[in-house]
């Protein structure tokens, strides 16, 4: 059991005079789940990594005030007494592996923790039975979702067993379901006696297990009363499901037919035909590993496929490779890997001089800046912004492009609900313009004015759904 | 044999053949060489592949002995680059490099900061790879078309590396990773007393044939 003070504690970036927060004073008792809630790029996996002891070791800034571990000021505290106490998993588990695949991470981590050879047998079976990661523990981190890798790296966390548990964005790739029972073993971690502070853009299903909701607002971290977070939850109830049409007679733009996709020895897909259909936004979803991203990459490509694909009635293995990606673009799920110049601002002129066709205004495109508040970080490196502000930019960038087929991977990930809005306006403005979007998506509120069609990947099956 | 003695073994084997000027015993470790890449199936296309790239320095140093030296002397030249080349992929191709590092850390005293490092730069050879690739993807994407000497290309995998490695070590230290602190290990790598023989009966059939012919 550990309880965690902050007092006055304040942080900025070396090269910002401007605090990116201060006067936090927070206290989490044991046995309590709090919850971290505010705008992207607002400070909160920064506080994290504060309290983890990771910042400022890692990266350039500057904190004031002081952290205490059960009164004891935790810069006071040996290093792997104070890891064994404080684990944290990390919004992109890519950044958090240094071995090939779970099992060795784990052996890793478990040595690292100084465990005899047969307590780490031990551990790593309960570790993986509490993640229910036995499918997936094998095999190296490249071939996993990101769904998957996010309960391999909750598994691991298990593992080391500390009193406090920190976790940033813990479920932002995970399917509904997943969610549901990953949200359950958290209340299970709590009923243990563990103090564990999440920070979540969404508050689904924490309703009920969630003892303290905290808030950023005028430049710090508070906690709301109990009435007012009951009031914030709301926002975040899923509607009943949203009924949608099924495609009938539309133009379509890209034809699969009996196509079949493997991802080493496992059958994504098998045999199966789908269209998709001119200037509509269609919804994907499906459980995780199921293979939707590596549906995405098939369809720039960069997967192999078997069975034919037609992009406008032309066999997309006849199209040239750099005549292709002027019609088809992706939003890679990561997005570090969209980024091609240093600055914010380069990003978007570069798209703007490069597009493939013009589908929005200087004045538009000035405006979104603006409303998704990438204004006043137009010369910071691209590196340098939090994952939501990454994602932005990384949507404004690839929808600058015009491409006439864009493909969207889990666009919404670490993004705040107003920063949603914006970036839907952006994609139903684009719609509008003849744009046919596809979209991956976890997250299923505030899809319901972008989706006109649902199509689900199960059973090795693609199929449209009535409703989502 | 343990991997951390055979890497011994060849670097030995390796630093003989440099200072002497033996062509016989190139010979026979090209043959043996190859006797133990062919027993471990290597594919066609690696062993075309090692037999290949290394002709243009082999070519490239007998023609200089050729104009300015011996040939005889051009011929060892030759030979002993081919040496190092079918040395050197016995190693990789029969040693695995997670097992090495285990053994350099438990049997050798490699402080663990070494040994992770060692593991992750043969990762990053892999890393920088992917990476060179998604960065094309992601120019095409822009309408940017990267070659094989666009600058950016290595601008970027440059900094997306350093970024990477900086993440790398943030990672493992969440992992409870610490510097200079003791560590149990899952997997005890012991090296058989007859790893040790066999290596000196290697190193002594190299002197034999050295002496000898």
């Amino acid at each position: 059991m550990a309880t965690l003070t902050i007092k006055n504690l304040k942080f900025n970036y070396a090269n910002n005079k401007m605090p990116i927060f201060n006067d936090v004073n927070l206290n989490f008792a044991p046995k309590t789940l709090s919850i971290i809630h505010g705008p992207s790029g607002c400070g909160k996996s920064t506080l994290l990594k504060i309290i983890a002891r990771l910042y400022p070791k890692y990266n350039e800034g500057i904190s004031s005030g002081k952290i205490f571990l059960n009164q004891k000021d935790i810069n006071l505290i040996n290093e792997l007494s104070f890891r064994k106490q404080i684990a944290m998993m990390f919004q992109n588990p890519n950044q958090q592996f240094c071995m090939q695949n779970g099992y060795d991470e784990l052996i890793f981590t478990m040595e690292n923790l100084q465990l005899p050879k047969d307590k780490i047998s031990k551990k790593i079976n309960e570790a993986i039975q509490f993640g229910n990661t036995s499918n997936i523990i094998y095999h190296p981190f490249d071939t996993l979702s990101g769904g998957e890798k996010q309960r391999v790296a909750l598994s691991i966390i298990y593992a080391i067993n500390p009193n406090i548990i920190l976790l940033d964005e813990p479920f932002a790739s995970v399917d509904y379901e997943t969610r549901q029972i990953l949200i359950g073993k958290l209340n299970q971690l709590k009923n243990m006696g563990k103090t564990i502070i999440v920070v979540d853009h969404d508050l689904s299903l924490y309703e009920k297990i969630f003892d303290n909701l905290i808030i950023y607002n005028n430049n710090t971290f508070k906690s709301i009363s109990y009435k007012a977070s009951i009031r914030k939850f709301e926002e975040f109830q899923i509607s009943p499901a949203i009924k949608c049409s099924i495609p009938n007679k539309q133009p379509i733009t890209l034809e699969l037919k009996n196509i079949s996709i493997n991802n080493g020895d496992k059958k994504l897909i098998q045999n199966n035909s789908i269209n998709f259909y001119q200037g509509y936004t269609t919804l994907i979803t499906g459980k995780n590993g199921s293979g939707k991203t590596s549906l995405f990459n098939t369809l720039i490509k960069m997967h192999p496929f078997n069975g034919e694909i037609r992009l406008n009635q032309k066999n997309i293995r006849k199209i040239r490779i750099a005549k292709y990606y002027k019609n088809i673009g992706i939003v890679f799920q990561d997005s570090n890997k969209q980024f091609i110049k240093l600055t914010v601002k380069e990003e978007i002129q570069l798209s703007i001089k490069k597009h493939n066709y013009k589908l929005f205004s200087t004045i538009e495109i000035d405006n979104f800046i603006k409303n998704l508040g990438l204004e006043s970080l137009l010369d910071q490196v691209v590196y340098s912004l939090s994952e939501g502000q990454q994602k932005k930019l990384q949507i404004l960038s690839m929808l600058i492009m015009g491409h006439s087929v864009l493909l969207l991977d889990e666009p919404f990930k670490g993004v705040d609900l107003k920063s949603i809005e914006v970036i839907n306006d952006m994609i139903k403005l684009a719609k509008t313009r003849g744009q046919t979007q596809i979209i991956i998506s976890h997250q299923r509120y505030e899809l319901k004015e972008l989706v006109d069609f649902h199509v689900t990947l199960s059973n090795r099956k693609l199929e449209y759904k009535e409703s989502f | 044999m343990d991997p951390a003695l055979k890497l011994i073994t060849i670097l030995i084997i390796a630093i003989e053949i440099s200072f002497t000027q033996n062509l016989i015993l190139n010979f026979i470790i090209i043959i043996v060489s190859l006797l133990i890449l062919i027993l471990n199936k290597i594919s066609l296309k690696s062993l075309l592949y090692i037999f290949l790239v290394p002709i243009i320095p082999a070519i490239g140093i007998y023609a200089a002995q050729l104009i300015n030296g011996s040939t005889n002397y051009g011929i060892i030249l030759a030979t002993r680059v081919y040496a190092y080349v079918f040395l050197g992929t016995t190693f990789t191709k029969t040693a695995s490099i997670k097992n090495l590092i285990f053994t350099l850390e438990q049997n050798c005293k490699l402080p663990a900061k070494f040994a992770y490092g060692v593991l992750g730069a043969f990762n990053l050879t892999e890393t920088i790879r992917k990476e060179i690739k998604q960065i094309k993807l992601a120019a095409a994407m822009r309408n940017v078309h990267l070659t094989f000497f666009s600058p950016t290309l290595y601008f970027k995998s440059i900094m997306s590396a350093l970024n990477w490695s900086n993440l790398l070590a943030e990672g493992m230290t969440s992992h409870l990773f610490v510097e200079d602190s003791p560590r149990t290990h899952f997997k005890n790598i012991n090296i058989n007393k007859l790893d040790y023989v066999k290596m000196i009966i290697i190193i002594f059939l190299v002197q034999i044939v050295l002496i000898k012919f």
